[in-house]
């Protein structure tokens, strides 16, 4: 059965992730709009900075983080200005960088829905008396609702199964940053493959309901909007 | 209540160099080939574009200057677009109702009296990808009117649907046009659209103004002529119904002009376009033919080129004009010359023909 310090873990990582779904729905959708919309210069400059931890090791991504979140970095030093605690070893740290390391995973499949979205259909709206924040709201919004499912449950799974990066500006805090992949690799390493199992085979479980869900919804959708002639 | 546009725009090798003015009420057709500028002259007016160098004010109100933009959502106009104006994601009837609940003003013509003149109802439950093509341009109209808009602007609403369904929907914008005391622009290259909903043509090309003119100038004119489908526009007045063989009597400068219009009343003054091709030039009244009209004219101008079999004759009688497409042979046989006094034979009695506003 799961122990006690496993289920803390499977908290903390749930946690994790909603804090960091959340924060993403929050700034990553003015950036996919905006990487959507634009064709200024600085968007060739964005558009690849963001994409960057796909391509980069998670011990990059986590080892120039722990650099940045030291006090003797501008980072880290306003952050304890303000807060008064570090954000290296922090479970606030743990959020920073899984913004940063889930963020092409929110951003991409959403600034592919709002770079399909018609610009008649807006500007139809605008004719109609919409405003910029009723137009996006009420019209972007359900029209690219695909694009936002996939974008939340792809960087929510993305969080919780993330690992090196954890590992590099977490630790292995038992209360405060040892999440569900840093407690498997502790099983492990303690050759206690019941528990490894567990946790493993949670987390496979887990990836494959979220995936069958998002597949089964969109298909829903498609048969729901047909059968209602 | 007019509306006033300048416009001296230049996107790299085009430039927009206009300057009109749209009176109240009027229906205004943008007319000239595709890449001339009648849809960025409307996009400017509805606030899409954003160019600096216009300048449009509507009823007394800047909506673009130098210093001031007012935004398409506060711009008070109905769009319809030429394809993709419905929200897909919304049924016909929600389509409608995005619309009502952002009208632009609390008058207007009722949700109601919309979906009868467009015949809408029975296809409010569907969403836009069940609807043909036509019947999306219906519902997008709709939508338009039911913001309540203080003009509306259509740019070629009938560009992507197919002839037959164009012509089951003209009579429905006819029919708006009656109820609205609105100025409507819209926007097409199809004569025939022109001739038939317009008031008013502005002719464009290059992004400049060729001319400006009311329709029934237009339709004798150079650019509405040089193609193949010429036709006159004629203004007549409903004399009588002949109920025996269903045909009405119109009057056309003291000379009888038979159709068939049952739905015209007495005395109304209506607009009849007769295309050229149906028109034929004799020189002595035909005594015993098929043909019910025949109208007597003077020759005013022929117009051939010496290319082609065909040429165009401008008949006058009275005011109006007529016009005939017949063979440079025939004008040769007939020895045909500017000032004759000939009868125009006129084919056919299914002319289009509408109310005179």
């Amino acid at each position: 059965m799961m122990t006690d310090p496993d289920i803390l873990s499977l908290w903390i990582t749930l946690k994790l992730a909603t804090i960091t779904t959340l924060c993403l729905i929050t700034l990553g959708t003015p950036l996919a709009w905006w990487l959507s919309r634009s064709s200024s210069f600085l968007r060739h400059l964005v558009e690849p900075l963001v994409a960057l931890p796909i391509v980069l090791p998670p011990t990059v991504v986590g080892f120039y983080l722990l650099i940045a979140f030291s006090p003797d970095s501008l980072p880290g030093a306003l952050w304890q200005s303000a807060t008064g605690t570090t954000l290296a070893f922090s479970f606030p740290g743990l959020v920073v960088g899984s913004i940063i390391y889930s963020l092409p995973f929110y951003v991409q499949p959403l600034q592919i829905a709002f770079s399909s979205l018609q610009r008649e259909l807006m500007e139809a709206a605008a004719t109609l008396g919409a405003g910029p924040w009723d137009r996006f709201f009420n019209l972007a919004v359900p029209l690219c609702r695909r694009g936002f499912i996939i974008a939340i449950c792809l960087s929510f799974a993305h969080t919780v199964g993330e690992f090196g990066i954890v590992l590099m500006i977490g630790g292995n805090i038992p209360d405060e940053t040892r999440v569900l992949s840093i407690a498997l690799f502790d099983h492990v390493e303690a050759l206690d493959y019941g528990r490894a199992h567990l946790l493993a085979g949670g987390l496979l479980v887990f990836s494959f309901t979220l995936l069958l869900a998002l597949y089964s919804v969109d298909r829903h959708w498609q048969l729901q909007r047909r059968s209602q002639a | 209540m007019t509306l006033q546009l300048h416009c001296q725009v230049s996107r790299g090798d085009f430039n927009l160099d206009v300057e009109l003015t749209f009176p109240d009420r009027e229906v205004t057709a943008l007319f000239g080939a595709s890449g001339s500028g009648k849809t960025s002259i409307l996009r400017i007016i509805a606030g899409l574009d954003h160019e600096s160098g216009v300048s449009v004010f509507f009823n007394g109100e800047t909506w673009q200057d130098s210093q001031i933009f007012v935004p398409a959502h506060q711009r008070r106009v109905g769009y319809v677009f030429q394809h993709l104006n419905l929200f897909p994601n919304m049924t016909a009837d929600r389509n409608l109702t995005y619309a009502e609940q952002r009208s632009h003003s609390s008058t207007g013509l009722s949700r109601q009296e919309i979906i009868d003149v467009l015949e809408i109802s029975n296809l409010l439950h569907k969403y836009p990808e069940q609807l043909s093509g036509g019947e999306q341009q219906r519902v997008a109209i709709a939508r338009s009117l039911l913001s309540h808009p203080a003009l509306l602007l259509m740019d070629e609403p009938l560009g992507s649907i197919d002839q037959s369904a164009k012509a089951r929907i003209l009579p429905y914008l006819q029919r708006i046009h009656q109820m609205l005391d609105i100025p409507a622009i819209f926007v097409s290259h199809s004569l025939d659209e022109v001739l038939y909903l317009a008031d008013r043509v502005v002719e464009i090309s290059d992004g400049r103004v060729l001319q400006e003119v009311d329709v029934i100038n237009f339709a004798t004119s150079e650019g509405a002529t040089t193609g193949g489908d010429a036709a006159a526009i004629v203004s007549c007045r409903v004399r009588d119904h002949d109920d025996k063989y269903h045909l009405t009597h119109l009057e056309l400068e003291g000379q009888p002009l038979i159709v068939s219009a049952p739905e015209f009343d007495i005395d109304d003054q209506v607009r009849v376009k007769i295309p050229a091709r149906d028109v034929s030039i004799t020189r002595e009244r035909a005594v015993s033919s098929s043909i019910l009209n025949v109208i007597e004219c003077l020759v005013e101008s022929i117009t051939s080129t010496s290319n082609e079999p065909g040429a165009l004759v401008r008949l006058r009688a009275g005011n109006q004009v007529l016009m005939a497409r017949v063979t440079r042979k025939s004008i040769d046989d007939l020895s045909l010359k500017e000032g004759d006094h000939v009868f125009a034979q006129i084919k056919g009695v299914a002319l289009m023909i509408d109310h005179e506003r």
